[in-house]
């Protein structure tokens, strides 16, 4: 029996070429655009399976590092013997064609993704459609709750949305707790009690201790007063993630240039005065230290991707980006009180509750660490704290420890030379309210833990 | 039409002509690769200046069918993402471009 009702859908209504187009199009042009497809749409998005071929062209270009333009489309599709007679070539450039004002490529991607959605949702009618007309003995109640969760499957916005049903809650439970009980085992036998991290190493082992390292999916904030070790700090973390741990860290600075941050790393990396390596004031025997130093760096994980007009949205596009292409572990945000605001009618408190909200996002969806670093009030306060901190999984505050607590706290006489504290305001896996005493070294930008004086 | 989509169409355009002359035999795989490095360098403004001029000379130059050969010989070698290489091809085209003048005089 022919199916009046769904007869007179006009198939036009279920596709858009045009869109698909434009995106392609846009793609080849403008590397935004290509990150922001990239990330948005898949092959099946796409109507025509010429454009669906298309699109995995280019994106197996943009996760080789490769620029996809034109030129590389055609050669790309050149070698794999995709285009054989000048007609496919005329049917590429048509596309190339399709030019659009690179700010619009969401409009046009929202358009070919709702058109999928749009047939995803014309098949289900069709499907439910034929089940009622072929199984007339079907229970109602059955028939109602597949198409219900067929619905809801497709309702659901993102590619990504998961709901755990009772049998996959309890398996991911128990592999948990067996991983768990296993690791314990493992650190009473072989680590004889210290426990081995669940993430990225800190940088300073009580730190570790307490967190046990920063997580996948992970946002973390820390906020200092301006001129007490932010980017410091950011360093310190970068070395301990990408030289020492050998994982990938995509730094994005706001502030400093090029040469400022490459003169830091040779600070770091040899211990020898940041002021002294910048005035050129060493002799031979240093310059061979930080050399040495250099090539730690070359053969690390640290990207670093100076960016003083940084946005929010930017800074999207870059960490997938760099997802894509580096597989990044963790990306750190220095600072971001320096972001750009996309609304001028934002009061300063709003917008950064927006970016920390936006890079909590990015640090899910990607799963990856993701480290902010903000500007704390002189009071040691912080603007829009509350809801920062509600956003965090863990949120520190580095401060100088004020020089009366210095004399007159016993505790802190057991430890040698401390002078800065790491407080964990925020820890949504364990212990907070600590507070860690470090060794900052300003003129060779070093941090450590503070040493404990043997007894 | 402005001048950003203006210039992508002239970039679209001559790739989508050296493809097709390839698939017609007109151009050998070689000389489709080059022609397409030298237009992405064009377009990055990553090419130097006299080299685009050197070409231009060749190509107005009335040059017999061999010492055309042996200057396209010298052009495909060109690697044109070492600056070397660009510097030492400028130096032998212009050099042969100068002998086939003088040896028409």
């Amino acid at each position: 029996m022919a199916d009046p009702v769904l007869r007179q859908l006009d198939e036009d209504n279920l596709f858009d070429l045009e869109s698909e187009r434009r995106v392609l199009s846009s793609m080849l042009h403008a590397e935004d655009a290509c990150v922001e497809a990239y990330n948005t749409l898949t092959t099946i998005d796409f109507y025509s399976p010429r454009h669906g071929t298309i699109f995995d062209l280019v994106c197996s270009l943009f996760e080789r590092e490769i620029r996809p333009t034109f030129v590389e489309l055609l050669k790309e599709a050149h070698s794999l013997g995709l285009l054989t007679n000048p007609r496919d070539i005329e049917e590429l450039k048509y596309i190339a064609e399709h030019y659009i004002d690179d700010e619009n490529i969401k409009y046009w991607i929202k358009r070919v993704k709702d058109k999928s959605r749009l047939r995803k949702f014309e098949a289900f009618l069709r499907h439910s459609f034929q089940m009622v007309l072929e199984r007339q003995d079907i229970e109602v109640e059955e028939i109602l709750m597949a198409a219900e969760e067929e619905l809801t499957n497709l309702t659901a916005l993102e590619y990504d949305d998961h709901i755990d049903s009772p049998f996959d809650l309890a398996a991911l439970g128990y592999d948990e707790v067996e991983r768990r009980f296993l690791r314990f085992k493992e650190i009473k036998e072989l680590h004889k009690g210290v426990l081995p991290l669940d993430g990225l190493p800190t940088g300073f082992d009580t730190l570790n201790h307490i967190t046990l390292g920063y997580k996948p999916g992970d946002l973390i904030i820390l906020g200092a007063q301006t001129g007490h070790g932010k980017t410091a700090f950011a360093l310190h973390t970068s070395r301990s993630v990408s030289v020492d741990y050998q994982s990938t860290v995509l730094y994005l600075n706001t502030e400093m240039s090029r040469q400022q941050i490459a003169l830091r790393w040779g600070s770091i990396l040899s211990g020898i005065e940041h002021e002294r390596i910048r005035s050129g004031d060493i002799n031979e025997t240093e310059l061979s230290i930080i050399l040495e130093g250099y090539s730690r760096l070359r053969e690390s994980g640290f990207y670093s991707y100076p960016c003083p007009n940084l946005t929010p949205e930017k800074t999207i596009s870059i960490a997938r980006k760099f997802k894509a292409q580096k597989n990044i572990d963790m990306m750190i945000v220095d600072y971001v009180g320096r972001m750009d605001k996309v609304d001028p009618k934002l009061q300063e408190w709003q917008m950064l509750e927006q970016i920390v909200k936006t890079l909590k996002m990015l640090a899910q969806n990607l799963n990856i660490v993701v480290m902010c670093l903000v500007q704390l009030n002189p009071d040691g306060s912080l603007q829009g704290a509350k809801r920062m901190k509600n956003e965090s999984d863990l949120m520190l505050k580095l401060a100088p420890i004020p020089r009366e607590e210095l004399e007159e706290n016993e505790e802190l006489k057991k430890y040698r030379n401390p002078n800065y504290y790491i407080h964990i305001d925020k820890n949504r896996d364990g212990r907070s309210g600590v507070r860690i005493p470090i060794t900052f070294d300003l003129q060779k930008q070093i941090m450590k833990d503070a040493e404990r004086i043997a007894l | 039409m402005n001048e950003d989509i203006r210039i992508r169409k002239i970039y679209d355009e001559t790739a989508a002509v050296i493809l097709r002359q390839a698939l017609n035999n007109h151009l050998t795989s070689e000389e489709m690769a080059f022609l397409f490095s030298l237009l992405d360098k064009i377009f990055d403004c990553t090419i130097p200046e006299a080299f685009l001029s050197v070409i231009t000379d060749f190509l107005n130059c009335d040059l017999n069918e061999e010492i055309r050969d042996i200057i396209k010989a010298n052009m495909l070698a060109t690697d044109l993402d070492d600056d070397q290489s660009i510097k030492s091809g400028i130096t032998s085209i212009r050099d042969l471009l100068s002998d086939q003048e003088v040896s028409t005089q």
